[in-house]
């Protein structure tokens, strides 16, 4: 093989091997985006955020979700409507094909509850349980606020 | 250049007999409709509604999250802004204050501005008991005042402002409150001013509290 062959070869496999690396991996039922934790006040119950897309052939239901980092997970909403926030439990999230799902400040958030004490630019792992038992491993870094670009994320 | 014959065709005129319709028929409503609908609290743009004429605050008997009582007197001589919330919500509270943590910083390069005393009022007394305040705000910002104190007291002056909240104990023992996610913007007069949005850009938050404290000077 020439020289200039074997660097084509190589470039082409490199190439394909980026590829392979930026397709999700198959056995990722659901991909997570931007999963960040608000740090929270000294003894106070925290919110994760995160993004979920389901790039999969089947609907994904989020049944519930856990984290060895804290007492308890609960999946909220708040509302703010006419000027009063209030918070409700989320239930079951359904992801259809091709769906995509934001937990965002005044939305769809996770309550840790009795977080261990937190640190900002620290990690907390949170485990998204879905319906047929499948697990998704998330790793969420802790944050001040979720501000971009100066405005606080919604 | 020379001028066309005078009389327009038939359907130039209907046209123009349209469009003077409309400009008399938009003009009308300008002159008109702001009387017809002023609104009592006169909506300045970008979430601020501010009073047509402040509202004076009652008397009233909280604790501050250093023990000491705070009245009526507490307001006086100074801006202040009121928010409603507890120190177990974990989305829409901390995100207010933690937007308030940067308002503040944003107006001390801010000369048009007075920047007000951020005053958080617990409607979970029981809870939020003045040590837990003080934990609590000292994360967001030294400065911030946390008010807790009798439930008959905390409903006085959340009445007195329009501010709304309502406890919901779950099955399971949870609690959550809804309460008004607006700030308070009480005046030096402690009269109940304007009512804001909860900010989103520190910077935008702090133009809207410039320009209501200018249009106080002016009114």
């Amino acid at each position: 093989m020439s020289p200039i062959l074997r660097l084509v070869a190589a470039s082409l496999a490199s190439l394909a091997l980026l590829g392979a690396a930026s397709q999700p991996a198959a056995a990722d039922p659901l991909d997570v985006e931007h999963a960040w934790v608000r740090l929270p006040p000294p003894a106070a119950n925290a919110a994760a955020y995160m993004t979920l897309h389901n790039g999969t052939e089947r609907t994904r239901t989020l049944v519930r979700a856990a984290s060895p980092d804290c007492e308890r997970v609960e999946i909220h909403r708040s509302v703010v409507e006419g000027g009063v926030a209030r918070m409700e439990r989320a239930g079951r999230l359904e992801l259809p094909p091709g769906g995509t799902l934001a937990f965002a400040p005044r939305g769809l958030h996770l309550m840790l509850i009795q977080p261990r004490s937190l640190v900002e630019g620290g990690r907390v792992d949170l485990h998204l349980e879905l319906e047929g038992g499948e697990v998704v491993e998330v790793e969420a870094t802790v944050r001040r606020s979720g501000e971009r670009g100066g405005h606080e994320a919604r | 250049m020379r001028e066309e014959p005078t009389l327009p065709p038939l359907l130039d005129r209907i046209a123009l007999a349209l469009v003077a319709a409309i400009a008399v028929g938009i003009v009308g409503s300008l002159v008109l409709l702001p009387k017809r609908f002023e609104p009592l609290a006169p909506e300045l743009g970008n979430g601020a509604t501010a009073l047509s004429s402040p509202r004076p605050l009652p008397e009233f008997s909280l604790v501050d999250e250093a023990g000491a009582a705070f009245g009526r007197g507490r307001l006086e001589g100074r801006w202040s802004l009121l928010f409603f919330g507890y120190t177990s919500c974990p989305d829409v509270c901390p995100g207010v204050l933690q937007t308030m943590r940067r308002v503040m910083a944003t107006g001390q390069r801010e000369p048009g501005v007075d920047l007000p005393q951020v005053v958080f009022v617990s409607v979970d007394p029981q809870r939020d008991g003045p040590e837990r305040l003080e934990e609590y705000l000292e994360f967001f910002h030294p400065a911030f005042v946390g008010l807790s104190g009798e439930a008959a007291e905390i409903a006085k002056l959340a009445a007195s402002v329009g501010a709304f909240y309502r406890r919901r104990d779950g099955e399971d023992g949870s609690r959550a409150l809804d309460h008004s996610s607006r700030l308070f913007l009480v005046s030096p007069e402690a009269e109940l001013f304007a009512v804001l949005q909860e900010p989103r850009e520190p910077e935008a938050f702090v133009r809207r509290l410039a320009r209501l404290q200018a249009s106080r000077e002016e009114g």
